[in-house]
């Protein structure tokens, strides 16, 4: 890596101040294990001159129902949500979520902020030092869309960008319909995320997030993840499936596009129904009628499509 | 990044050199079982004091009283300023911004057993308790670990025996190079959960790779300490 100036700011107030004064090349680092991989592969589209810890904060951190809510501070560590036992019971799928993201050690310094607004994976924005000039990047070329896809889109090949977004939180986080709350405002959980390029979220460069509000959930949840092997491995197809006590559902895939992607097509299949294995299914079906597979040069991710399907149909039946 | 770390390494030497005997009073902190600093980790560890103390010499004695302040403090060439503890010993270290913690421990204050594989956080080679939490070394900023309490394997060795036998007993290493960091995450596992099953041993040490394929013998391994142990 090479050097660059590194700020412990002690108020949030602090921490948006020292981004403001660098617009372009500050960083902010959460538990830092997607920031710190990117500096080493020389990635960032500019390298930072700074970085903007916010691990000096006190009160960024901690899980509790207040009032309507459950908020969870954003630099609470993704192993903290794993073990709690207020998610375990009541906000299932966020606790299923966080147990099978990255690996222990990678939770133990990961946060929940950092979970949500990490990078994409795809191997041509991750190429070291920057060789591909990609549309994420700011050029006019997606070189997965002619290149190897295995792990690509499904969703959204008419949106120039077939990068996935990688996070494992972020189904559960969309199907409890949280709120991420920042410096600046409170942003709908699927407002975080645009398919507009470059960068990975729709925030300011001096926003912060510093919570995220969960509206009180009594249902049931349900969070499964295809990966190749267990643990370290990012998703192939991830989801998350939310029936609240009135039966309403939000049902929420992942890594199949470059933003979160909301099945509503699989929530009206089953809304008002008892559920079943064949209307399950049938939910899985819906869900990926508009997906499209990238021919790609190489290996193709139509396999995908049909994972995505028994993802939909298993976080559905979860919830049972 | 090689040659800096080499130019580093020579510098620290001349410095030791210059300034053997300056060595800076350290003290045991922390909680009831430490250790006090013996056997081969001696060496190391009395270079390690004098040479970090090089660099906080030049500080003025003023910012050696606030060292329980654990924001770090910038030092010449935006240098910065850190105190911590590692196996209960006390140190002061003075880290560019870009080093890792895996850097610090492993270059600067020589210890050794913190390996790095894979650089990335993919293979649990560097691992270390960080306050308790088995972390990746080489994905921490060492410039935040500033008043925290971190314990690599030499020094869980000496607090866990009973984990370093089993290990010994269970032929865990072939290489050998995965151990440590192997020896860390069971620790962490141990210390919270005094008699784990061997799902939740197998989750627990699922972050560190082992290219030999030790892994079942980790298991019975971490399943003998804990008897050992008497479940504490
Ligand atoms: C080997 C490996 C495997 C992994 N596997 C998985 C996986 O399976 N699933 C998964 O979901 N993730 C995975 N990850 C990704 C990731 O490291 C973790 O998920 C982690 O939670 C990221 O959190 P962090 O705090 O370390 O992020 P950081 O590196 O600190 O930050 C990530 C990004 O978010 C921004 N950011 C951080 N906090 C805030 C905030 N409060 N407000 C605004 N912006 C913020 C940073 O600027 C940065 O751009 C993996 C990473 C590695 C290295």
């Amino acid at each position: 890596m090479k050097n660059f100036k590194q700020y412990y700011p002690t108020t949030v107030d602090e921490a948006a101040k020292y981004l403001k004064e660098n617009p372009k090349d500050t960083y902010i680092v959460g538990g830092g294990t997607d920031v710190i991989g990117a500096m080493k592969d020389f990635i960032l589209p500019t390298y930072p001159v700074a970085l903007v810890s916010l691990d000096k904060i006190p009160g960024l951190t901690g899980i509790k129902e207040e009032g309507d809510y459950l908020i969870i501070g954003a630099m609470t560590k993704v192993e903290d949500l794993a073990m709690s036992d207020l998610l375990k019971s009541k906000y299932t799928c966020l606790a299923e979520a966080a147990s099978r993201t990255a690996s222990p050690h990678l939770r133990e310094s990961g946060t929940v902020g950092g979970n949500l607004c990490q990078m994409t994976r795809c191997w041509y924005f991750r190429h070291n030092n920057n060789q591909f000039d990609c549309v994420r990047k700011g050029g006019s070329t997606c070189y997965a869309l002619t290149g190897e896809t295995r792990f690509h889109s499904i969703f959204g090949l008419t949106k120039m960008c077939a990068a996935v977004n990688p996070s494992d939180l972020a189904p559960a986080m969309v199907a409890l319909n949280a709120v991420a709350v920042t410096n600046k405002k409170e942003i709908p959980i699927e407002k975080l995320w645009s398919f507009a390029v470059p960068g990975s979220t729709t925030l300011d460069h001096d926003e912060i997030i510093t919570s995220f509000k969960i509206p009180k959930f009594t249902g049931k949840s349900c969070f499964y993840k295809a990966s190749v092997r267990r643990t370290i491995d990012f998703p192939i197809v991830n989801g998350a499936c939310a029936i609240d006590a009135s039966g309403n559902a939000r049902i929420c895939l992942n890594a199949v596009a470059m933003t979160p992607h909301r099945c509503t097509e699989a929530e009206e299949t089953i809304k008002g129904k008892s559920i079943t294995e064949s209307l399950a299914a049938e939910a899985g079906a819906a869900a990926v009628q508009k997906a499209k597979a990238i021919p790609g040069t190489g290996t193709s991710n139509e396999y995908k499509i049909e994972i995505a399907k028994g993802v939909i149909k298993k976080v559905i039946l979860g919830c049972k | 990044m090689k040659d800096k770390d080499e130019e580093k390494a020579v510098l620290s030497r001349r410095q030791f050199l210059k300034d053997a005997g300056i060595v800076l009073g350290t003290s045991a902190v922390g909680s009831a079982a430490l250790l006090s600093a013996c056997g081969t980790n001696e060496i190391t560890k009395t270079d390690t004091v004098t040479k970090t103390s090089t660099v906080t010499k030049n500080v003025t004695t003023t910012v050696v009283e606030k060292e329980t302040l654990p924001l770090p403090i910038e030092t010449e060439n935006g240098r910065l300023l850190i105190s911590f503890t590692v196996n209960g010993k006390k140190f002061d270290a003075t880290v560019e911004p870009r080093e890792t913690l895996h850097h610090l421990l492993h270059e600067q204050l020589g210890f050794k057993s913190v390996k790095t594989f894979c650089s990335r956080g993919g293979c649990g080679s560097c691992s270390v308790l960080l306050d308790g939490r088995p972390v990746l070394s080489c994905m921490t900023f060492a410039s935040s670990v500033g008043g925290k309490d971190i314990w690599t394997s030499d020094g869980i060795g000496k607090e866990m025996p009973e984990l370093i036998e089993a290990y010994i007993d269970n032929e865990c290493m072939q290489c050998g190079y995965c151990t440590p960091g192997f020896i860390v995450t069971a620790a962490a596992l141990l210390k919270r959960n005094g008699n784990p099953s061997t799902d939740e041993i197998r989750e627990a040490l699922a972050g560190n790779l082992c290219r030999c394929g030790t892994y079942p013998v980790h298991i019975k391994a971490v399943h003998e300490a804990a008897s050992a142990m008497g479940g504490k």
